[in-house]
């Protein structure tokens, strides 16, 4: 299969651009996804007014730097996304140790005195008008450097080579929790699984790979290396009460918890109205408009808003896991893969704990969460998800 | 590589993940918006929260000395919230009530009427958000009658608020300037701030408490309460303790500043009663007058006629007194005319003339010149001033002290008609080494400066408003008007004062400065005004060279001499020397230079009185002091204003000193310490409204100022800021 790959991309790059543009079948332009360009779109504009609505204030004049702002990032995202589908996905392949590489330089960069600290994470570089957040980047540089790897093993994963992979994976989730970012760290360590399964890994090594995951994160949270805040976010789900006025009197990550449901719950089945959250508008849920943003949507919109948008994410993930199967070589699957663990984490991880069936860690809700990095992050992944469809046959 | 149908497998266990996760997220969200939907709605409404901001006290303004000019004090203020008053059944019915509460127990000058209550209301002089304030320092008794029947009050607050309090009464008013609500375009400049301003911030609008802002301007604290829809409030979930203002020590002595106002404003009455039957009395709508050392450039004191009370701007000003400041008759009182008045200099401007005539060579220090009282130019004679006639032969000395307009017309002529040499804009290029024409860049907000007139201004003037203009050539005769000061060229008396003080000083040029330093709050100060421990020293600004002129020491010491005569000299006679007559210059040798300026005609075609200058420095040889007084419109010869500046001087050749001035309000002992437990500002909003933590608060503790816990409130204020 790669022999024909090799030939007819040959033959292809023989002819002329513009006659083959205008003749060829194949050509990517004609291929792209527009259901998941829709999805896209779709949560990025509900994201916007939700940003919007939880940042503008509760009385006039209102604020709009913010959402100002998050529009500008939504836009440099789009453009990103479309810079990336114009280039064949395959030279990312070629590239992918380089790109891994500039990753990891990166989030040791930000590790060094250069980096900025905000709110107990090392996590950002500051260029002056805009924090880089190296981490959200690492993410996308991460999915194809291991793409990449798995990619150049063709055939059977070896244990050998599901060590290397592992070695390989292993590097950039070190500094990222060296940042105190774990919720983006077990973002980086739900993908990894998902393209070794893609990548026809043995059953029984990930059944191990679970289990060191689990003992490792045992000790992780038992042996005090966490800050005590981290560990709070991480049990406070297993210890909640559910709901009543006992929720008045919550303290400490409970108390964020707590909101979080309140607004939710206060929604109801038809939500309060665009800019009627009473819990939501008042900055009563903490980080409403970055990592909480899924309670200014419940409350305002209730079960049927928030219910909706969960629907089309649900359509953005399916439309990733078919151009995984689409794919039409080993790296496009795995890059789909990777995107798609990427994504489900976060909507999984993200909704979930503003319910109270996930810990509390700070990562955004993808498209919908106030901030640059992640935006930009999240626009990347579905620009190589649609590279990948685009030219599954060329 | 895999086989292809175990991948196909593979790919159907990633899908089950994924409707497994969706399937829990639809459920969870199930059961919390639809199941327990009620539950989440009762508890919602028990934990309404509020965020209470606790505003930091304001920074004190100190004089040179350390003595407090400007600080706050907590008073106990009667307002009414517009929009709770708006919502309650019976708006109008609740301010007839204030109102006869307000007759009953204040009893005040002018009673209060349900009509001006409301007209004050719909004026809108505070914020949006911000409760209109009533009456002020009202009683305890008022304060309990209106908890004890606060139902019938609904929307009326009694808050205690820190306002700001001037200990020396309208002394330096337009200097020290005003606070009130912040302006919306203020607000928005500021929305992505690390420290953005509250929507009901209280800001410098003028004056030092403008220019000084980021440094008087504390830390808001605040406090996010939950409050139950009655109001009451269940707990603090957290508490930001405000930290306070930076204090600004001024470079204002505030005796000189005393002793200058009260020097113009008496010298403005004899002006008044300087009548003639032909022209009638001087109506000397305005004057200002300064003190400037010119070694540093900072501003001992500065003074502005007419002038104002600020504490009507406290806590807010009522329409009628601002509808009085704003009165033609008043003669704009907010304005300070120091350092915003531009006035025609007259014959003050003859220092920049002189110089110019030398640096050109027209003229040396003792090349001599026929003064025959006038000189004609186009067929048209320029003379010198009534009275005057021809001075016979001097030199530049004695044209300074007796003013000849023709010895300076005649360098002005000469520098026009060598234009060839000298280029088109001689005179104003030695105008623009003294500082004139642009911004001396005092700290103060509302300065103003205006080019020198040019023939390429002239042309570009005429081109832009042809109907003002009509003549767009600069003749040899404008170069003439512009070398007496006299014509289209306006200075400010600041910069007239820092041109005086580059020539006193021997050419060098200071940036003007009110700013001595910037304090800790509540430093410790010696008697001196230094603070004891360096470490409370904030920011301690040096003197800023900003122009330099090169004055030869022949050059300097003819222009010195003729400066000196105008106030010593009897033959011939000083301009000024009348009004210096007595002065003891044998301790303080004071020079100077008079000027009047033409105003032009009324309406009705009569001249109008002159513009009267006077700039005196001294002591000569070691300059420390540069006055300046101008009295607008005040008539009756070049020397009106130059008793201004003597009563400045005088007493630093007497007594050494400026008579000490006692403070209207005596100083307040500074606060114990600003710790977290005393908040600046107590709130009791009267029951029936969900916004204050006192709702059911005892009329002792609204009496008492401090010790009480609670604060202004912003109905539903944000927390979240932007990141």
């Amino acid at each position: 299969m790669s022999v024909a790959t090799t030939m007819r991309r040959s033959r292809r790059s023989s002819s002329g651009t513009l006659g083959s543009l205008r003749h060829d079948p194949a050509a990517p332009y004609r291929h792209l996804d527009w259901v998941l360009i829709a999805a896209v779109l779709i949560i990025s504009a509900v994201g916007l007014l939700m940003v919007f609505s939880t940042s503008r204030g509760a009385n006039p004049p209102y604020y709009y730097a913010q959402s100002a702002k998050q529009l500008l990032y939504v836009v440099i995202g789009i453009v990103a996304a479309a810079i990336i589908v114009a280039i064949d996905y395959r030279h990312f392949r070629d590239w992918a140790p380089f790109i891994y590489g500039a990753g990891l330089a990166l989030l040791l960069f930000v590790l060094s005195p250069f980096g900025s600290s905000h709110k107990g994470s090392q996590s950002w570089i500051d260029l002056g008008m805009f924090q880089l957040q190296p981490s959200e980047i690492g993410k996308v540089t991460f999915i194809i450097g291991i793409a990449g790897l798995a990619a150049h093993y063709r055939g059977e994963p070896t244990l050998a080579r599901v060590v290397a992979l592992l070695a390989v994976s292993g590097v950039p989730i070190v500094l990222v929790l060296a940042q105190g970012d774990l919720g983006t760290a077990l973002v980086f360590v739900a993908m990894v699984p998902t393209i070794l399964w893609i990548g026809g890994t043995k059953g029984r090594y990930l059944v191990v790979l679970a289990v060191v995951a689990v003992v490792v994160g045992a000790a992780i949270v038992t042996s005090g290396a966490l800050k005590q805040y981290q560990t709070d976010r991480l049990t406070v789900f297993v210890t909640q009460t559910d709901t009543g006025v006992a929720a008045v009197h919550s303290q400490g990550a409970a108390y964020n918890l707590d909101q979080a449901k309140i607004a939710i719950g206060h929604g109801g089945m038809w939500g309060r109205g665009l800019f009627n959250g009473s819990q939501t508008r008042t900055g009563q849920v903490p980080e409403q408009d970055t990592d909480f943003i899924f309670t200014a949507l419940a409350e305002q919109f209730g079960f049927v808003g928030a219910a909706s948008m969960l629907a089309v994410m649900g359509v953005l993930v399916i439309r990733v896991w078919r151009t995984a199967q689409l794919a039409r070589d080993d790296f496009g699957a795995y890059l789909c893969a990777g995107v798609l663990a990427m994504f489900l984490f976060q909507i999984f991880e993200n909704v979930g704990m503003t319910m109270g069936i996930m810990p509390i860690t700070g990562i955004p809700l993808p498209f919908m969460s106030y901030g640059g990095s992640s935006t930009l992050a999240n626009f990347i992944a579905v620009g190589l998800v649609l590279n990948v469809h685009a030219r599954r046959f060329a | 590589m895999v086989v292809a149908a175990d991948r196909r497998v593979r790919f159907r266990a990633l899908a089950l993940v994924c409707l497994g996760v969706f399937a829990a997220l639809f459920a969870r969200l199930w059961y919390l918006q639809v199941l327990n939907a009620p539950t989440y709605e009762h508890v919602a409404t028990l934990t309404a929260t509020r965020t209470v901001t606790i505003p930091a006290p304001r920074g004190r303004i100190l004089d040179r000395t350390g003595k407090v000019l400007v600080d706050n004090v907590p008073t106990k203020v009667v307002a009414i919230d517009r929009q709770r008053l708006d919502d309650a059944p019976n708006r109008d019915a609740v301010i007839s009530r204030v109102a006869t509460l307000l007759n009953h127990f204040e009893k005040p000058k002018t009673p209060f009427s349900a009509e001006a209550i409301k007209r004050d209301l719909a004026v809108n002089q505070v914020g949006p958000f911000d409760p209109v304030p009533l009456a002020e320092n009202v009683s305890d008794e008022l304060l309990v009658e209106l908890i004890e029947h606060r139902a019938d009050y609904p929307g009326v607050v009694a808050e205690t608020r820190l306002l700001r309090q001037y200990h020396y009464g309208s002394l330096a008013a337009q200097v020290l300037g005003r606070v009130g609500p912040i302006p919306e375009s203020m607000w928005r400049a500021h929305e992505g701030d690390p420290k953005p301003y509250p929507k009901d911030a209280q800001v410098g609008l003028s004056g030092v408490e403008q220019a000084f802002e980021t440094q008087l301007r504390g830390v808001d604290g605040e406090r996010v309460v939950e409050v139950t829809p009655a109001g009451r409030v269940v707990r603090t979930v957290k508490t930001v303790s405000p930290k306070p203002g930076n204090d600004v020590e001024l470079t204002l002595d505030i005796a000189a500043q005393a002793t200058t106002e009260a020097a113009l404003a008496a010298q403005v009455k004899v002006a008044r009663n300087t009548c003639t039957p032909q022209k009638g009395c001087p109506p000397v709508p305005g004057a200002a007058a300064l003190l400037l050392d010119p070694t540093t450039g900072q501003v001992l004191s500065m003074a502005s006629y007419p002038t104002y009370d600020p504490s009507i701007f406290v806590p807010a000003i009522s329409e009628g007194d601002w509808k009085a400041l704003q009165a033609t008759a008043a003669h704009a009182p907010l304005t300070n005319r120091a350092d915003g008045g531009l006035y025609s200099p007259g014959s003050t401007f003859k220092l920049v003339t002189g110089v110019a005539g030398l640096q050109h060579g027209l003229v040396t220090p003792n090349s001599p010149y026929h003064d025959v009282g006038y000189i004609e130019v186009g067929g048209q004679r320029f003379r010198n001033d009534s009275g005057d006639g021809a001075l016979g032969y001097l030199e530049m000395p004695q044209a300074l002290t007796q003013s000849s307009n023709v010895y300076f017309f005649d360098i002005g002529r000469r520098l026009w008609e060598g234009r060839g040499t000298y280029g088109d804009e001689a005179l104003q290029n030695t105008a623009a080494q003294f500082g004139f024409g642009q911004m001396t860049g005092i700290d103060l907000p509302d300065e103003k400066a205006v080019p020198v007139p040019t023939p390429e201004r002239l042309r570009k003037l005429v081109e832009k408003y042809p109907d003002d203009y009509s003549d767009p050539n600069w003749y040899t005769g404008t170069s003439l008007n512009l070398a007496i000061g006299q014509g289209d060229l306006l200075v400010t008396p600041l910069q007239l004062a820092n041109a005086y003080g580059q020539f006193a000083n021997g050419g060098d040029r200071y940036r003007p400065t009110l700013l001595l330093r910037v304090l800790r709050p509540f430093a410790q100060l010696n008697e001196l005004g230094v603070p004891v421990d360096p470490a409370d020293v904030v920011e301690q600004p040096r003197p800023e060279h900003v122009g330099h002129v090169d004055l030869p020491a022949d050059w300097h010491a003819a222009m010195l001499q003729g400066f000196t005569g105008v106030t010593q000299s009897t033959s011939p006679r000083g301009t000024a020397s009348d009004v210096f007559a007595g002065f003891p210059f044998d301790r303080f040798s004071v020079a100077g230079k008079t000027g009047t300026a033409q105003t032009g005609h009324d309406a009705s075609g009569q001249e109008k009185f002159s513009n009267a200058f006077f700039v005196g420095f001294g002591p000569t040889g070691a300059t420390r002091y540069v006055g300046v007084s101008i009295l607008e419109q005040a008539g009756y010869g070049s020397a009106a204003a130059a008793p201004v500046v003597r009563a400045m001087l005088e007493p630093l050749a007497t007594t050494g000193a400026w008579p000490t001035v006692e403070p209207a309000v005596p100083s307040s002992p500074p606060p114990p310490t600003t710790s977290t437990t005393t908040t600046p500002s107590t709130t009791t909003t009267l029951p029936g409204e969900a916004t204050a933590e006192n709702g059911a608060a005892s009329p002792e503790a609204v009496g008492g100022a401090t010790g009480d816990t609670s604060e202004t409130t912003t109905p539903g204020a944000v927390a979240a800021g932007g990141r």
